[in-house]
C-alpha cells in the first residue's frame, strides 16, 4: 500500500538524472550572474574608492527623483554650454606681424618725431658719466680756464 | 495539520544570504515534486524540465519577495503555477486553470496519507488523475504532493478558497469512486 504522493513521486523517478542536470545548470547559470554583478562597473567604483557596493546604494537610492532633477540640471547647463557661438579669446602671440606697408609708415613717424626732437642729446645726456667726481673748485678753474 | 514541508527546516534564510549549498538544498528537495506537478499538468516532459529549470531561476532571483520563510514551498510552487497557465496561453490554448464559480461544500480538507492505495491500483489512480479536468487535477496534486493546505493551494492557483474547496471536495469524490468500484 502506498500514499498517493509516494506513487506520484516514484512515477517520476526516472527524471531525477534529468532534473540533477538542470539543478546543476540553473545553480551554474546563477553563479555566472553574481560573479557579472560583482565585477560590473559600479562594483568596480565602489572598490576603488574603498567603500562596497551596498554603501553607495545606500548613498544614492533613498533620493532617486534628487539625483535625477541634478542630473538633469547638468545635462541643460552642457546643452547650453554647446549651444552658446564660440568666441576665442584674442591674444597677442596669436595676432599676424605688421605688414611691410605699416613698417615703413612707422619708421617714417619714427624719423619724423627725431627731427622734430631734435638730434640724439637726450640719449648722450642720459650716458653714465665715465670720469670720476671732482670738486666744485676745481671744476670751476677748468671753466675759467676754457 | 502542517504541509511536508513546513516539518522540515529548510536553509531559506542561508539562501536569502547567498549560499550556493543552500540553494543546492533547496532545489534538491524541490525538484522531483515540482517536476511530478507540471508534468502531471501539461503533459510534455521538455516543457516540464523548462518549467521547473525557470521556476529555480525564478525563485533565486526574487527570493526578496517571500515574506515567510515557512511558505517557501507554496511560494515555489505558485511561481511553477504561474509558469504552467503561461504555458497554455502561449500554445494557444483555452485557460484551463482559470477561476471557476464555487459552490458551498463542506470542507474536504484531510490528511492525504490516510488515503493508500494498493499496487494494483496504482495504474488506475493515475489514470483517474489523468483524467480530471486541469484545474480540478492542479489542485488534487497540490493536495497530494506536498500535503498543501487549503489556503495555500488557494494562494498557489491564484484562486478563491471556495473554489479550491470545490475542486477538491469533486476530485477526491472521483477518485473514491474508483477506490469503491475496485473493491468490489
Amino acid at each position: 500500500m502506498k500514499t498517493p504522493r509516494e506513487i506520484l513521486l516514484a512515477r517520476h523517478q526516472a527524471a531525477m538524472p534529468k532534473l540533477d542536470a538542470i539543478r546543476r545548470a540553473a545553480l551554474g547559470r546563477l553563479n555566472n550572474e553574481a560573479t557579472k554583478a560583482q565585477s560590473g562597473p559600479a562594483s568596480f567604483v565602489a572598490l576603488f574608492l574603498g567603500g562596497s557596493q551596498k554603501l553607495w546604494r545606500e548613498l544614492l537610492w533613498p533620493h532617486p527623483a534628487a539625483w535625477a532633477a541634478l542630473a538633469g540640471v547638468w545635462l541643460v547647463l552642457l546643452a547650453v554650454h554647446f549651444a552658446a557661438p564660440e568666441t576665442p579669446p584674442r591674444s597677442v602671440a596669436s595676432q599676424s606681424p605688421p605688414s611691410p606697408q605699416i613698417r615703413e609708415l612707422l619708421k617714417q613717424q619714427e624719423q619724423l618725431f627725431a627731427e622734430l626732437v631734435g638730434p640724439k642729446l637726450n640719449r648722450e645726456a642720459d650716458r653714465p658719466r665715465t670720469t670720476a667726481p671732482q670738486p666744485r673748485s676745481s671744476r670751476r678753474e677748468e671753466i675759467l680756464n676754457a | 495539520m502542517l504541509a511536508v514541508a513546513e516539518r522540515e527546516q529548510l536553509p531559506v534564510a542561508a539562501a536569502r544570504a547567498g549560499s550556493p549549498e543552500a540553494w543546492d538544498a533547496l532545489f534538491q528537495r524541490y525538484q522531483l515534486p515540482l517536476y511530478a506537478y507540471v508534468f502531471e499538468l501539461i503533459r510534455s516532459e521538455q516543457t516540464a524540465l523548462d518549467v521547473v529549470q525557470e521556476t529555480f531561476i525564478s525563485a533565486a532571483r526574487n527570493l526578496g519577495g517571500l515574506r515567510d520563510d515557512d511558505r517557501f514551498g507554496s511560494w515555489l510552487f505558485s511561481i511553477a503555477h504561474r509558469k504552467c497557465v503561461d504555458h497554455w496561453r502561449k500554445s494557444g490554448r483555452e485557460e484551463p486553470l482559470e477561476p471557476e464559480v464555487a459552490e458551498v461544500l463542506p470542507d474536504p480538507e484531510s490528511d492525504p496519507s490516510e488515503l493508500l492505495i494498493r499496487r494494483e491500483q496504482e495504474a488506475e489512480f493515475m489514470n483517474l488523475i489523468e483524467q480530471l479536468p486541469p484545474p480540478q487535477r492542479s489542485v488534487l496534486l497540490l493536495h497530494f504532493v506536498e500535503d498543501f493546505s487549503l489556503e495555500q493551494i488557494a494562494s498557489i492557483t491564484g484562486t478563491q478558497l471556495g473554489t479550491v474547496k470545490s475542486r477538491l471536495h469533486y476530485a477526491k469524490r472521483a477518485l473514491r469512486k474508483l477506490m469503491e468500484k475496485n473493491l468490489e
